[in-house]
């Protein structure tokens, strides 16, 4: 059995008085982001990196936000640029994918101290597991509606714990 | 006919008369040779026999025409002096076709014994007329044995190969479902994208160009809840053709499933101000994510399908019982869990119950309560996968009560059925 930590919080309901949203991510460990100044994304979906820069920068403008297509090229940038506060990685990649990434990213000491967020279109528990396993921290489910995705990667950001609702156990 | 045989004609003719007063038909010989040839050439019911003949020894002819086939059961009667007694038992003559009566005859007597033998050879005839005819027919018995062992050794032949054709029915039926459902989940897979970036784009756009416009907010809002109701027909397709990959049974806990299952709902639970009440439930031997996704179904639908104004009140409780029966009498230690689920909304008919484990079938016409129609026919597969039983009790408005029958260990089950 495997812990994981489900974050939930409110989102305010829109003015036509649907059902308010709830945002969730699942958060392997505690890791406290204190600030965010630049953020690598490694996605190869072109929308999806439009999602992620625009909600981004809805959040803090003054974020840099790196792009790699593929995991291949993220280690490349890793390896000649500065260190990001935090990696966002998709999954499902050409070249090389989210998990070969990753195996390839915790051999590096220097590292280490980078967290590293699942950004997959997966919400399979063994996709969880896996990544956990592999030394990612949380994992976030790609969500259909910017709000839901602004509110994840705002708190994701700036993790607080008190916003842990409620430790769940995922099988 | 009765054949007489005397040397002395003055006796045939002494004797004809008796007989032929009594309706007896009468033939004559007047030496043993002549009554041998009449023997072949006819056939008596009876041979009156005069022993004391010159010629031949009356016992002498009769040895020839019991000898003959033709003639060895024919009774004789030997007319004899009473001096000849011994002589006639020591020669033993078979088959009790031998009488005598001595001389002078007593026409009474005589016509006794004529009767009395006569009867006996009639009796005779008619016993191998019988034989025959029994023999006959054990003889078409057999044949009708012999052919109906024929047709049945083809008959077990036919069913032999319908044996085999059905197995290979089986056998492409199985494929052709694997295939369909490896089809169904690539498909539900690859539509699932292009449903999540149109959902995406057209939140952004709105929020992001129509910020102060109100009508064009809305009409993209259609969009949005357009796609997500594609969206949740694609998941609920998805879910459902997932139920048959083959997944290992293990330790669920199912009283921390249906609390976190309840926990997600939270929001539905807060607005319709819905009162879930649970006892402990146990653990069992089952697919975690089967189960969550079963008890979600219930819950969801319970909180969906309410009477307007009626605040729902949803209750889950649990026994054990020994036998696979939804109505077995609880006990303590028993192999099946049951899990009972009521709620207090719109209820059904009964007569439906088949209808609504089934894929797409939707009761309410009106379309007041939003659903793909798959969540039970997706719980039903769950619960048949784990070798358990779902069904359900309901009036129109009275609520429902769902009855989940698992059982609590699944290799036990494996080794009952080898």
């Amino acid at each position: 059995m495997t812990c994981f930590y489900r974050v939930k919080k409110r989102l305010n309901s829109d003015g036509n008085g649907d059902l308010p949203l709830h945002s969730t991510f699942f958060c392997f460990t505690f890791r406290l982001l204190m600030t965010t100044e630049r953020i690598l994304l490694i996605d190869d979906d072109t929308d999806d990196q439009l999602f992620f820069t625009d909600a981004v920068g809805d959040i803090n403008p003054g974020i840099i936000c790196e792009i790699a297509g593929h995991g291949l090229e993220g280690l490349k940038k890793l390896q000649s640029g500065s260190l990001p506060d935090v990696i966002f990685l998709d999954l499902n990649m050409p070249i090389m994918n989210g998990f070969d990434f990753l195996e390839k990213f915790r051999e590096n000491e220097d590292w280490k101290n980078v967290p590293v967020v699942i950004y997959s279109t997966s919400n399979q528990q063994c996709d969880m597991e896996r990544a956990q396993q592999l030394g990612a921290q949380a994992f976030l489910t790609k969500p259909s509606s910017m709000q839901e995705l602004h509110s994840s990667l705002e708190r994701l950001l700036n993790f607080d714990f008190s916003e842990i609702s409620q430790q769940i156990t995922i099988f | 006919m009765i054949l007489i045989v005397d040397d002395r004609p003055e006796n045939i003719f002494a004797l004809k008369s008796i007989l032929e007063r009594h309706q007896f038909e009468v033939d004559t010989a007047e030496s043993g040779e002549e009554a041998l040839k009449k023997v072949l050439n006819n056939s008596y019911s009876l041979i009156i026999l005069d022993v004391q003949m010159p010629d031949m020894d009356g016992f002498e002819v009769a040895e020839m025409i019991l000898g003959h086939s033709k003639s060895k059961d024919t009774p004789i009667i030997f007319l004899s002096a009473i001096s000849k007694e011994k002589q006639f038992i020591t020669k033993g003559y078979k088959s009790g076709g031998m009488d005598y009566i001595t001389k002078p005859v007593d026409p009474d007597i005589l016509l006794l014994k004529v009767k009395s033998m006569y009867e006996l050879s009639e009796q005779k005839a008619e016993l191998k007329r019988i034989q025959q005819s029994l023999l006959r027919e054990i003889e078409t018995r057999k044949q009708a044995e012999a052919e109906l062992a024929a047709s049945n050794e083809l008959l077990e032949q036919r069913v032999e190969e319908r044996t085999l054709e059905l197995l290979k029915k089986n056998r492409e039926l199985e494929l052709s479902n694997s295939e369909l459902q490896q089809f169904a989940w690539v498909i539900s897979h690859d539509l699932k994208e292009p449903i999540r970036k149109i959902m995406t784009f057209t939140d952004m756009v709105s929020n992001k160009y129509f910020t102060d416009n109100e009508a064009a907010k809305n009409d993209f809002n259609r969009i949005i809840k357009a796609s997500e109701r594609m969206s949740t027909l694609i998941r609920d397709l998805l879910d459902f053709s997932r139920i048959s990959i083959p997944s290992r049974f293990e330790e669920t806990p199912l009283d921390m499933i249906v609390t976190e299952v309840i926990y997600d709902v939270e929001n539905q639970i807060e607005q319709t101000g819905a009162i879930i009440t649970k006892t402990d439930l146990p653990t069992i031997e089952a697919v975690p994510s089967q189960m969550r996704q079963v008890f979600q179904n219930l819950i969801s639908n319970s909180l969906k399908f309410t009477n307007p104004g009626v605040v729902p009140v949803i209750s889950i409780s649990c026994d054990f019982t020994d036998e696979a029966d939804i109505n077995a009498p609880a006990s303590e230690q028993g192999k099946y869990c049951r899990v009972i689920f009521t709620d207090n909304g719109i209820g059904f008919d009964e007569q439906y119950l088949d209808k609504i484990f089934m894929v797409f079938q939707r009761l309410s016409h009106n379309n007041a309560y939003e659903g793909t129609g798959i969540g039970l026919a997706i719980a039903k597969k769950s619960i048949e996968k784990h070798n358990g039983i779902i069904t359900a009790r309901s009036q129109p408005e009275k609520g429902t009560t769902f009855v989940i029958l698992l059982p609590v260990k699944q290799e036990q089950l494996k080794q009952e059925i080898a």
